[in-house]
């Protein structure tokens, strides 16, 4: 059974549910939220979902972020907003022209 | 000022300085710099789990949540339905309801989509978030924020990362004057002096990131910004004298010769 796991397709060996899952990925069940198909699954839920063909998981959990930060790996499907071409501001050139 | 608690829905919190953790070379780092500037609030950002590299640690190891108030952020989100979405995987990695609540308007300066925001926050609210939001130094954003329940706002003295100080300060007095629930101020802070300002106006706390993972020495800006934000508070409670154009003498003349 190919199931998506964080974007990455997975192969499962068999019936497992979202707490097989976890454990074969070494993850700390109470530190991580669980999205199958862009619902939310409880963590009481983890045992019993069983995990089905063509299942799309997404696996999150807090990283360090004041806001804005580090390599933001969105989530899902482009949801990023593209930048309008870019003007040079005059008079600000001791200024950096951004962090990211 | 141990009794000067801050109060947030029910939540009580000794230091008004509250800090993110992105952005600092590692965790060690990390831990060390919030242990110093004694803040009780650290934001976190949601993101994907590192499944490659089975080794990679993980942020709660180093900040105890018990021992820390959580805040994640919906940072990055710059629709509606993100920062929705981004704020129930948070609830739900997490233990709590708060959420410091982002929709972000524009990659170069990341001011905030105050619209989108406040959309964001209505639906939030519904589902029982306590809704922190970082905004624009907008009294009407605020004011509007505060009306559909948000029971603080966070508005910013300066873009993200930008250390450029508050930027429109009588902007940020007529927040302070006008709505009724604390304020954070929010994003912006580029030193020490910035941040006492901001307590000195009347802010009830400030929430900062790069200014101190940035610094050259962060454990040491993480201790200066401890001690701003407890001087600028001190001097807002105490009461600042009036500016005046010419000098008043602070000497007798009484008894000169």
């Amino acid at each position: 059974m190919q199931i998506q796991v964080n974007g990455e397709s997975r192969q499962l060996r068999g019936e497992m549910n979202v707490t097989g899952l976890l454990q074969d990925l070494q993850l700390n069940v109470e530190r991580v939220a669980v999205e199958i198909n862009l619902e939310i699954l409880e963590r009481r839920d983890f045992d019993a979902r069983m995990l089905k063909e063509g299942d799309r998981v997404e696996i999150m959990s807090f990283i360090g972020g004041g806001a804005m930060s580090g390599s933001s790996s969105s989530v899902g499907d482009g949801l990023r907003a593209v930048p309008r071409e870019q003007r040079e501001t005059q008079g600000f050139q001791e200024m950096e022209s951004g962090h990211e | 000022m141990s009794d000067d608690r801050l109060t947030i829905a029910g939540r009580e919190f000794r230091s008004r300085l509250w800090v993110g953790t992105g952005k600092y070379k590692d965790f060690v780092e990390t831990k060390k710099a919030i242990e110093t500037s004694g803040a009780d609030v650290v934001t976190v950002a949601v993101r994907r789990v590192n499944i490659t590299d089975r080794n990679s640690e993980n942020l709660l190891d180093y900040l105890d949540p018990k021992q820390y108030t959580i805040l994640p952020n919906t940072a990055g989100c710059y629709t509606v339905e993100d920062a929705v979405r981004y704020a129930r995987l948070a609830r739900a990695a997490g233990v709590s309801d708060l959420v410091k609540l982002e929709v972000i308007g524009d990659e170069r300066t990341l001011f905030p989509d105050t619209a989108g925001l406040i959309e964001a926050a209505k639906i939030l609210i519904k589902e029982g978030f306590v809704v922190l939001p970082y905004t624009n130094d907008d009294p009407i954003v605020a004011q509007k924020l505060v009306d559909i329940g948000c029971p603080a706002v966070m508005p910013l003295a300066a873009p993200i990362g930008s250390g450029l100080g508050i930027r429109n300060p009588y902007n940020l007095k007529i927040i302070l004057e006008t709505v009724n629930v604390p304020v954070i101020v929010d994003a912006g802070v580029g030193t020490a002096s910035d941040a006492a300002l901001a307590m000195e106006y009347g802010a009830d706390a400030v929430l900062m990131n790069t200014a101190i993972a940035g610094a050259r020495e962060p454990i040491a800006m993480a201790e200066a910004m401890k001690y701003a934000v407890e001087a600028g508070r001190l001097a807002y409670k105490a009461g600042r004298i009036p500016r005046k154009l010419y000098a008043t003498a602070s000497s007798p003349i009484e008894g000169m010769l």
